[in-house]
């Protein structure tokens, strides 16, 4: 990704990273369960020294580290940054073009910058979501009607 | 990125496979695709095979 989109990527954990962070991310959240304002952090060289975290950040931690847990790499895109089509396009598994035409028919709001076309990142999820939401809907009314007809027997 | 693959008729006329295939794109482990022309086809057949099946159900392609 280009430098328009500030983001913050680990790689692939390897499998030492993945179940400390399982331990980790379970004691944490623990800890944020027992003590639901803000959470501080020490080190272990340096017992005196401590961090205090948001608690949003420290929930942000959680879910970082649960999906480093099962192995997956992380990366983080702030909902106001702005993406290029190929990035969006690549973020909702579609093609370039596919993802022109959507913004040609106006189904994802994007703006021009010169000649280059810019789609939030907010307005690419919300896109994807209400997707998400009408494809799960089609999918349980074809096994719905599957089922009635006997296509499972 | 994710691999993709092309979904024929006769994949999506079995339905527990269908389910299955179309569950683990919707999970973002692949990218599945169909054309007009497979969707069309493997509803044809569907409703040949089965007579329960009204002519025109609410299977129909969305574009």
């Amino acid at each position: 990704m280009s430098s328009a989109v500030m983001q913050f990527a680990a790689g692939i954990p390897d499998p030492r990273e993945a179940s400390l962070a399982q331990a980790s991310a379970q004691a944490l959240a623990n800890k944020l369960a027992s003590h639901p304002k803000s959470i501080a952090i020490r080190f272990a060289e340096d017992t005196r020294e401590e961090i205090e975290l948001p608690f949003a950040a420290a929930r942000l931690l959680i879910d970082l580290l649960n999906e480093m847990a099962k192995g997956n790499a992380v990366s983080l895109i702030p909902t106001h940054a702005e993406l290029t089509t190929q990035q969006a396009a690549d973020l909702i598994n579609v093609s370039r073009g596919f993802l022109v035409k959507l913004l040609d028919r106006k189904e994802i709001p994007h703006r021009k910058v010169g000649t280059h076309r810019r789609i939030l990142f907010s307005d690419l999820k919300a896109y994807e979501e209400r997707t998400r939401k009408a494809r799960s809907k089609a999918l349980d009314k074809l096994t719905e009607e599957s089922q009635s007809l006997g296509m499972y027997d | 990125m994710a691999h993709t693959a092309l979904i024929d008729a006769n994949v999506l006329y079995s339905a527990p496979v269908r389910d299955l295939l179309i569950e683990l794109a919707a999970a973002k482990l692949y990218r599945a695709r169909w054309s007009p022309d497979i969707h069309l086809e493997w509803m044809k057949i569907a409703r040949e095979n089965t007579p329960t099946c009204p002519p025109k159900n609410g299977l129909s392609w969305r574009s």
